[in-house]
């Protein structure tokens, strides 16, 4: 059965895949050390969040597991009609993740994830040659949810979470149709959504487990947006209204992932994961104003697939240490890479360690991914989608530092 | 990022408490990780832009609002080209007969912008740089008009802008056009050559050219436009309109001169005409079928230029734009009888367009045609003849402006005011306008040269050359 499952699940992902665009890396700094791989890792709680089957299969403790993370996209622009470079900004994205796991018997457990899976932080200089396209652009995200999940027998779990997101996004960009450099359009919002989280979690002898899991895709439906225009001339001043309120939809991707574990010696643990985004849902981002110009930046994003691999290697029972190798795809197609979040296939590799420190263990996990090189070509005659032409070398560094906490009585 | 990894390390093989000085300590080292790309050396290839010479009319003397300035005349095309030249070649030298700091021969400034989207002018000739030294013509076509002097250009080396405004290549070999002493000679003079040259000098425009060529590595030529726009201008009531053959031959005469010793240099065909704003706004595209829906009657009239009979607009007239603001305006008139009716200006065949305020379309033809013709000429003389460049300001350019582009997020267009092209006079370029005929030069140049020249940013110039 469990060969059939699998079997199945590589279909799908031989179609497609996912992961990279806007997707932060992974919501916990032991998963982060592995490289993402996690649809398979049931070591600790954040596996609620990648899986929710997991949680059926934890032991008969409660488990807690926090921390932050930070995310710095760096990027490089080299203009084709400037033939200069332009970095980026140093941002870092804050992130944060808290997991909690309750048995409440031996078959049935619940859970609380928190984190913040997707969001992108861009910051060009101020005055920079595409700043009319773009000056700054972020969005951040949390995902709160609730999990129970069912252990049907020894070897099989399947559990399901209901997502409630919230995210707010903000873009800026200068109006250089005007001679002030100060002539600025500023768009804000947030809004919320509900999702939901689907997972089965099994085992095959001792040493072999696997996951299969589906995350739907979420909608943020923004309906508190304000369009602000300032520094704009007095002749044109009714074109663009000081503020005005728009909508829009965010669309978030859904997320199919199938991951291995298999425990190759006392001390190596190895997991491997495939999955695939469904960002082909992120099509456009528009924004309908009440009043003032319409806002409409083409996405067109396509689905992505990832391939994750990640080692965890038991030193001592106080120390654990972790390597990971992913590689992403990008969702971005090749006309559609713009300065405001200009991705690329993604090599990416990481490192991580688990300390125990008395009763918790301190958890720290780094990675750093590279993106190739992506060239925005512009056909200045398609006025309706502004860009500027150039190419994008991109590298994202991510660090994560937490604890987990286990207690309660092992049965 | 290998030095990056072993740091890492070390610091995990520590089981210490200073994991909390692990972010800043990884912020600020992370902060130079940006990823480097080496920017290209920008190179002019197999060309020589030492001493670049610009060769053309009020488009290359850099005209812009209605008139010539000293701030103008800075972001004129050639003056932008030279800009990029000289980052690529530091020691090459480009000086243009610049008229005095805060000075100009008059300008357009902005009032409003009407209901039909004409922009409302006034012409300011406060701080206008005259030597002192006029002629008042009062028989000159079109009410009387004066003959200005403006301030000298140093005459010791002549300017590398030869542009000169209302300059047209029929009248490259008339002697005296810029001699002093010409100043009341009509049509044949002209104070924007003048102040190029020494004072009663009596050199033609062609000989001028050669010598001014003598030292020069490079060179653009953009004329034709020069022959025909005073006469659009006036609705073809002032002067003639360019002889083809003369035209022909005459770009020829320049060319030969500037191709002397293998020079080499970029050949410009023009623009068509009917796109320029100026005829746009009044022509069948434009602006004027939407100024007479809901009134009655709903056709235009106009006194045509063969019979001066009046009839319907045709839809290969072009309505100026005096006689666009002035449309549908109702006006007392006295009919033939002595009877005084109010009659809308252009509505009404009682009231028709004047042959001033529109180019019709026997006119348009006589004006277009030798100027296609130049085209076709100028194309086989660079194919052909000189194996030299050409820039297609029309394909490359004024066609895709016409249509609205996007610059790096700014937009682009023929609409007046508004689309940062065209500048108040509806026919010259603004700054931007300027940059982006310089970077229509430069894509031609990096391809025919195999040059590697960057472009000019027209976003991070001014919108208007006028004070502000």
């Amino acid at each position: 059965m469990t060969r059939r499952l699998l079997s199945v699940g590589f279909l799908f992902l031989s179609y497609a895949a996912s992961a990279g665009g806007f997707q932060n890396g992974p919501q916990n700094a032991r998963l982060l050390g592995l490289g993402g791989a996690a649809t398979a890792y049931s070591r600790d709680a954040s596996g609620i969040f990648y899986n929710p089957g997991i949680l059926g299969h934890l032991d008969s403790l409660t488990h807690l597991s926090f921390g932050g993370m930070g995310t710095a996209r760096t990027t490089s622009f080299l203009g084709t009609d400037s033939r200069l470079q332009t970095k980026q900004d140093f941002a870092v994205m804050p992130g944060g993740y808290f997991y909690a796991t309750h048995p409440i018997n031996d078959r049935v457990k619940v859970g609380l994830s928190i984190n913040t899976p997707f969001g992108y932080d861009t910051k060009w200089p101020s005055f920079w040659e595409g700043s009319s396209v773009v000056r700054s652009a972020s969005m951040q995200t949390v995902f709160v949810q609730p999990t129970a999940a069912f252990k049907v027998n020894d070897n099989f779990s399947l559990g399901a979470g209901v997502i409630y997101a919230h995210g707010s996004l903000k873009r800026e960009r200068s109006l250089g149709q005007y001679d002030d450099l100060e002539a600025t359009a500023r768009y804000e919002g947030s809004g919320s959504g509900l999702g939901y989280n689907l997972g089965m979690y099994g085992r095959t002898g001792e040493d072999l487990s696997f996951g299969i899991s589906f995350r739907g895709p979420v909608t943020l439906k923004v309906d508190n947006g304000t369009a602000e225009y300032q520094n704009v001339p007095a002749l044109d001043a009714d074109r663009y209204p000081a503020s005005s309120g728009f909508n829009t939809e965010v669309k978030l991707p859904s997320s199919l992932a199938v991951g291995l574990a298999d425990q190759m010696t006392d001390k190596l643990l190895v997991t491997f994961d495939f999955a695939l985004t469904g960002w082909s849902s992120y099509d456009s981002l528009n924004f309908e104003a009440q009043t003032g110009p319409r806002v409409r930046n083409g996405r067109r994003y396509e689905d992505a697939m990832a391939f994750r691999v990640g080692g965890e290697y038991e030193v001592s029972k106080d120390l654990l240490l972790r390597a990971g190798v992913s590689y992403d795809e990008s969702p971005v197609r090749d006309e559609y890479i713009s300065p405001e979040l200009p991705d690329g296939n993604r090599l990416g590799g990481a490192l991580g360690v688990s300390l125990r420190l008395s009763k918790v263990m301190l958890d720290l996990g780094y990675s750093l991914d590279v993106a190739g090189n992506r060239t925005a070509r512009v056909n200045r005659t398609q006025y309706q989608s502004p860009n500027i032409a150039g190419t994008y070398r991109t590298m994202v560094h991510t660090l994560a530092a937490g604890v987990s906490y286990s207690f309660g009585s092992k049965k | 990022m290998q030095r990056f990894h072993l740091h890492f390390l070390g610091l995990t093989f520590r089981p210490s408490m200073r994991y909390a000085l692990l972010p800043l300590a990884l912020g600020s080292l992370l902060a130079g990780c940006t990823p480097d790309q080496s920017e290209p050396t920008p190179t002019a290839g197999t060309l020589d832009v030492a001493k670049y010479l610009a060769v053309g009319d009020g488009y290359t003397a850099g005209i812009s609002d209605g008139g010539l300035t000293a701030t103008s005349q800075q972001y004129a095309y050639p003056a932008l080209l030279a800009q990029q030249f000289i980052r690529i070649n530091p020691p090459a030298v480009f000086t243009q007969g610049l008229l005095p700091a805060g000075t100009g021969t008059g300008y357009l400034t902005l009032r409003g912008i009407d209901a039909l989207g004409l922009p409302q002018t006034t012409r300011v000739t406060k701080g206008r740089a005259v030597r002192g030294s006029y002629i008042a013509n009062p028989a000159a076509c079109g009410g009387a008009d004066t003959t200005f002097l403006y301030a000298q250009a140093p005459a010791s080396a002549l300017s590398q802008n030869l542009g000169v405004p209302g300059l047209g290549l029929t009248q490259v070999e008339v002697a005296g056009l810029g001699n002093t002493a010409n100043q009341s000679r009509t049509g044949t003079f002209n104070p924007y050559f003048e102040r190029l040259l020494p004072t009663n000098d009596n050199r033609t425009y062609l000989q001028t050219v050669t010598d001014a060529s003598a030292n020069a590595t490079f060179f653009t030529f953009f004329m034709g436009l020069g022959d025909a726009l005073p006469y659009i201008l006036n609705g073809g009531e002032c002067g003639t309109a360019p002889s083809s053959s003369l035209l022909n031959a005459n770009a020829k005469k320049v060319l030969d001169r500037l191709t002397a010793n293998g020079r080499k240099g970029v050949i410009a065909l023009l623009p068509t005409i009917q796109n320029l704003p100026v005829l746009r706004l009044g022509g069948k595209d434009g602006i004027r079928g939407t100024l007479t829906q809901g009134k009655s009657p709903d056709s235009i009239y106009v006194r045509s230029s063969i019979a001066n009979i009046v009839r319907p607009i045709d839809a290969g007239d072009f309505i100026l734009p005096a006689g666009l603001s002035r449309l549908g305006a109702a006006e007392q008139v006295t009919l033939p009888n002595g009877t005084v009716v109010t009659a809308r200006y252009g509505l009404s065949k009682r009231n028709p367009i004047v042959r001033r305020d529109v180019l019709d379309y026997t006119e348009f033809s006589r004006v277009n045609s030798p100027l296609l013709a130049l085209n076709t000429e100028l194309k086989r003389l660079a194919d052909k003849v000189y194996l030299l460049p050409t820039v297609d300001l029309e394909n490359e350019l004024f066609f895709q402006v016409n249509k609205r582009i996007s610059v790096n997020g700014v937009e682009y267009s023929s609409e007046p005011v508004r689309g940062n092209f065209f500048s108040l006079d509806l026919y010259s370029l603004t700054p931007r306008g300027n940059a982006l005929l310089a970077n229509t030069f430069i894509k031609t140049i990096n391809n025919s040269y195999q040059a590697n020249i960057p472009f000019v940013d027209p976003n991070s110039l001014p919108t208007t050359a006028r004070p502000q």
